[in-house]
C-alpha cells in the first residue's frame, strides 16, 4: 500500500567518481519492509518526483541506503518526502541457486538490492556491465559477485555459458531500448533452451513515474496480459511475454 | 450540497467543491485511499474510456521541463464496457461520486459509450472530452449523441484555447455543466531519446491560463463552470471560486503532493459551509486568501483581471 512519508537524510557517501549513497531514516516503519524492486517518489525540488531505488538497509543504524549517479548534492539532516513503496518485488523462482543480472548500457542500481539479498540467501551472482554501466564503482560489491564487463553495449563475453548456467536472469537497459536489446536474446535463449521456464527471463523497465499509482499511464508496458504500469505490475516482466511489436 | 449541474432531472449535487480531474485517479480512485481520505473530496472522474480499446502511446511519452511536464498517454483503456465490468463494482462502494470521462471521438462511438455508461452501478455522471480542433456544430452533435440513450448528467470538458468558442454550442446543446479545460497541447524535448515528443503540458502555470478563461466565461454561462488547471494550494482554489466557478478539479497536485489535495477539500468544505450559513469566511489555514498588502490595496483602483481592456502587445 502507497504511502506519504518522510524521511531524513542521515549520511551520505561518495562511491567512485560518479556514485553517491544515502542512509535514510524513514518515518514510516513499514518501509523498512521494502523490497528488491520496488522504489520510492521522492520530492527533491523538482515539480515531478524522482526515483529513489533502495539498494539494500544498514540494520546496524536502521537506515535505508538509496545510491544515486553525482548530481544534485544533498546534506545530512536534509527531510525529504516520499511516496511509496511502488512497484512490485522482484520475484525468484522456486530453487533458484545461479542468478544472472545483465545491465546493459544503463545505470545498475535498479539491481543492486536484488543482488545484495542473493548473496544474503548465498546464491551465485553473476552481474554483467556493458555500456554506461561500467562505470559503476564495482569495488563497492560484495567480493563474491562475479562482475564480467562487455565493451559492446548489448553482449557480453561468454553470454552463452552464462545464459545457460542462470536459473533466472533478470534484464535491465534503457526501457527504449528494451525491444532491440531483449529480443535478441530471447533468440539465443530459445537456441540454448527450448523451452523456457515461466519468469526465467525478467525484463526491468525503469521509468520516470508520475503518480506510481497506475493512474496516470505514463509507464505503462505492452504485454500479452494488456497494457500494464510498470509502476504497480511492475517493474519487472516476463520478457517472453512482452509485446514489443 | 453543492449543484454543478442545470437543475432538473440531469443534476448532480455534491457535497464538496473539489473534485478530483480526468486521469489523475485512474480507474480505480481507492488505491488512493491511503494517501488521502477520498470521502472528504467532492466528486472523482475517471481516466478516459473510448468505446473500443486503445493502447497506450508508444515511444516517449513523458518529457519533464522546469515547473511542469508534458505528457502524451495515448488514453490506454481497455475500451467502456470492460472498464465497466471490472471497476464498476468499485465505484459502487465509493464514498463520493464518480464521473467517467468519455472521449468525444464520433457521434456513434459517444452514442453506444454513453448508453453502456448509463446502465452501470456506480456511475454518477458523464464527463465528455472534447478534442482541440472541435467545432460548434461537432460538439452540438456529440452532445445529442450522448443524450439520446444516457439521462445522466453531462459534464462537458473544453479545451483550453478555444473554451470562449464552444461554450455557447456545448451548452445550447444540452451540456449540464462546463468544465475548463483540457490542457493546452505542447511540444518538447525528450532528452534521453532526442526526440520531440508532443502532447499535454501540466505544472502550476497553467492556473494563470485558466482562471482567465474562467473569468471570461462564467458571465455568459447559464450552466455551472468548473475551474480545472494548475491548482496547488487552497488559494488557487478560491481564486477558481471568486472567479465564479461552482467547484474545481484538481489535476497533477494529486501525484506530487496527494496530501495537499485533502487539505484543499477541507478548505473549501469550509468555505462552502460558512458561506451557505452567511457567517465570516471560513479560516481554516491561518492566512489563507489573504495577502500582506491586501488591507493596504487602495479600494477604488480599476480592476480588469479578466477582459480584453488591456490591447497592448507589452508584457
Ligand atoms: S507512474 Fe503513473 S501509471 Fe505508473
Amino acid at each position: 500500500m502507497i504511502r506519504e512519508t518522510k524521511a531524513i537524510i542521515e549520511r551520505t557517501r561518495r562511491l567512485g567518481a560518479g556514485w553517491q549513497r544515502l542512509s535514510l531514516a524513514v518515518e514510516d516503519p513499514a518501509l523498512e519492509h521494502i523490497q528488491p524492486g520496488q522504489t520510492l517518489l521522492a520530492d527533491t525540488g523538482d515539480y515531478l518526483r524522482e526515483n529513489w531505488i533502495p539498494v539494500g538497509f544498514d540494520s546496524e543504524e536502521g537506515v535505508m541506503l538509496i545510491e544515486h549517479p553525482l548530481g544534485r548534492t544533498y546534506t545530512p539532516g536534509e527531510v525529504i518526502n516520499l511516496l511509496g513503496p511502488v512497484g512490485t518485488p522482484f520475484q525468484l523462482r522456486h530453487g533458484v541457486r545461479h542468478l544472472l543480472l545483465v545491465v546493459l548500457d544503463y545505470e545498475p542500481t535498479r539491481l543492486l538490492f536484488l543482488l545484495h539479498q542473493a548473496i544474503k540467501k548465498e546464491m551465485a551472482v553473476t552481474l554483467v556491465l556493458t555500456g554506461i554501466a561500467r562505470e559503476y564503482p564495482i569495488s563497492t560489491l560484495p567480493p563474491v559477485v562475479e562482475v564480467i564487463i562487455g565493451d559492446e553495449p548489448e553482449t557480453w563475453p561468454n553470454q552463452e555459458d552464462t545464459l545457460t548456467w542462470a536459473d533466472q536472469v533478470y534484464l535491465l537497459t534503457a526501457p527504449m531500448f528494451s525491444e532491440e536489446r531483449y529480443l535478441p536474446l530471447i533468440y539465443t535463449l530459445s537456441k540454448l533452451r527450448p523451452a523456457l521456464p515461466e519468469g526465467f527471463l525478467q525484463g526491468v523497465f525503469d521509468m520516470p513515474m508520475p503518480c506510481g499509482t497506475g493512474a496516470c499511464a505514463a509507464c505503462m508496458v505492452r504485454t500479452s496480459n494488456g497494457n500494464l504500469p510498470a509502476c504497480v505490475d511492475g517493474p519487472a516482466f516476463d520478457v517472453t511475454q512482452l509485446k514489443f511489436l | 450540497m453543492i449543484e454543478i449541474t442545470r437543475p432538473g432531472k440531469y443534476s448532480l449535487m455534491i457535497e464538496n467543491p473539489v473534485m478530483i480531474a480526468s486521469g489523475m485517479m485512474g480507474f480505480d480512485p481507492m488505491v488512493y485511499r491511503s494517501l488521502l481520505k477520498i470521502e472528504k473530496l467532492g466528486a472523482i472522474v475517471t481516466s478516459a474510456v473510448s468505446l473500443r480499446p486503445r493502447g497506450s502511446a508508444r515511444g516517449p511519452r513523458l518529457v519533464n521541463y522546469r515547473g511542469g511536464f508534458l505528457l502524451h498517454t495515448g488514453l490506454p483503456n481497455a475500451g467502456v464496457k470492460r472498464v465497466i465490468k471490472k471497476y464498476s463494482p468499485i465505484w459502487v462502494d465509493s464514498p463520493v461520486p464518480i464521473l467517467v470521462h468519455l472521449i468525444a471521438s464520433d457521434t456513434n462511438d459517444v452514442m453506444y459509450s454513453a448508453e453502456a455508461l448509463e446502465g452501470a452501478a456506480g456511475v454518477a455522471g458523464i464527463e465528455l472530452g472534447l478534442h482541440d480542433e472541435a467545432t460548434p456544430a461537432q460538439v452540438g452533435q456529440l452532445i445529442e449523441a450522448a443524450r439520446k440513450r444516457c439521462q445522466l448528467p453531462l459534464l462537458v470538458k473544453l479545451p483550453l484555447y478555444h473554451a470562449r468558442y464552444l461554450a455557447q454550442a456545448a451548452e445550447d446543446a444540452g451540456a449540464d455543466a462546463l468544465v475548463v479545460a483540457s490542457p493546452p497541447r505542447g511540444t518538447e524535448r525528450d532528452a534521453q531519446s532526442g526526440r520531440l515528443v508532443g502532447g499535454r503540458v501540466y505544472g502550476p502555470w497553467l492556473k494563470a491560463q485558466v482562471l482567465r478563461a474562467v473569468g471570461q466565461l462564467v458571465p455568459h454561462a447559464a450552466i455551472p463552470v468548473i475551474a480545472c488547471g494548475g491548482i496547488h494550494s487552497a488559494d488557487d482554489a478560491r481564486d477558481y471560486v471568486d472567479a465564479g466557478a461552482t467547484a474545481v478539479q484538481i489535476d497533477t497536485l494529486t501525484w506530487t503532493h496527494p496530501s495537499q489535495v485533502e487539505i484543499i477539500a477541507r478548505n473549501l468544505g469550509g468555505l462552502e459551509l460558512t458561506r451557505r450559513m452567511g457567517a465570516l469566511a471560513d479560516e481554516w489555514e491561518p492566512g489563507i486568501g489573504k495577502t500582506r498588502l491586501m488591507s493596504s490595496y487602495p479600494p477604488n483602483l480599476p480592476e480588469f483581471p479578466f477582459g480584453d481592456d488591456d490591447t497592448s502587445t507589452d508584457p
